[in-house]
């Protein structure tokens, strides 16, 4: 009886490791969205090198389009050469070619990143 | 259950766990070498980029490899025509001079750039579907067709998926995924 409940055992825990390994290797298949962190610290430095491309209104809100400093491979624009930033996916793995809505805090020297439209798919 | 019996079972436990560790990254190591395609895709014959990644998975043995296809940027941009026709090509790849087949095809296309060190042959493995997004919008979801003219109504940007499937032995099959987007004629700024 012992060794029927082990062998049991064995097999159950065996099937439900090879299927955690293949639930694992099936989560790597989509890129990650983005990772909000990097994306805020290119959009902070990219204020730094480029502070022209940030036209805040008198709220201290500024669109920043994706295209406006990426080259036609959608890298980084070579002229923004001290900074880079990889292309980005949603999960379905639609580029995010949308824009960034940011915010200049009068207390703070970092600017606050809101992300949510970087996926949008403008029409153009 | 005494002690000596629990203290048995756990050690067998993990004992089991760390066998299936292995094997799985065996089998991982093995099956990797799938037989990989090159894939080309054009719209009215302008080539388009594309982004995607190849998963083979083993239904005995559940395993799953994924081959990530991260060739260029995948956006093109297309002239405004009165008709849209995508043609989609899957090759083998070859070695001109030993025959060998080369398994790595990333950033290879089926040929019809002239490449001298290679040649292709151009297989029919795949069943596919399709989605073409516009504005976050699902416009097309089902069968992969070749005439998409009756979705790309207008300018502007257009998200295209194309999901293969194809049968890699007895025991396993290879899904792919292939996304890229093109902007025609020049793209629509009214939004």
């Amino acid at each position: 009886m012992k060794t029927k409940i082990v062998i049991i055992g064995l097999v159950i825990v065996s099937l439900l490791t090879l299927l955690l390994f293949d639930y694992l290797a099936g989560k790597s298949i989509n890129y990650v969205a983005y990772d909000i962190e990097n994306e805020e610290k290119f959009i902070n430095e990219m204020y730094e090198f480029a502070p022209e491309l940030f036209k805040f209104d008198d709220s201290g809100k500024a669109i920043i389009y994706i295209r406006n400093f990426t080259d036609e491979d959608g890298y980084t624009n070579t002229k923004y050469e001290t900074t880079s930033r990889q292309l980005i996916f949603d999960k379905d793995l639609n580029e995010c070619d949308g824009y960034y809505v940011v915010y200049k805090k009068s207390d703070s020297d970092k600017l606050e990143v809101d992300m949510s439209h970087i996926c949008d798919m403008l029409d153009y | 259950m005494d002690d000596s019996i629990s203290s048995i079972l756990t050690k067998a436990f993990i004992f089991y766990f760390c066998e299936c560790l292995v094997l799985w990254f065996l089998m991982a190591g093995y099956t990797a070498n799938y037989d990989k395609l090159a894939t080309t895709i054009y719209i009215n014959g302008t080539e388009i980029n594309y982004y995607g990644n190849d998963s083979y998975r083993n239904y005995i043995f559940p395993i799953r490899i994924v081959n990530h296809i991260d060739s260029m940027h995948p956006k093109t941009d297309l002239e405004l025509s009165n008709k849209y026709i995508i043609k989609l090509t899957e090759c083998e790849v070859y070695y001109e001079s030993s025959g060998l087949r080369k398994n790595n095809n990333l950033g290879n296309n089926c040929g019809e750039k002239n490449d001298h060190e290679l040649k292709f042959k151009i297989v029919d493995e795949s069943s596919f579907t399709m989605k073409i997004y516009r504005k976050n919008k699902l416009i097309y979801d089902g069968e992969f067709v070749s005439d998409v003219t009756d979705y790309i109504s207008e300018k502007g940007r257009y998200y295209f998926h194309i999901y293969g499937k194809r049968r890699a032995g007895i025991i396993s099959n290879v899904e792919s995924h292939f996304a890229f987007n093109v902007v025609i004629g020049g793209g629509n700024y009214e939004d």
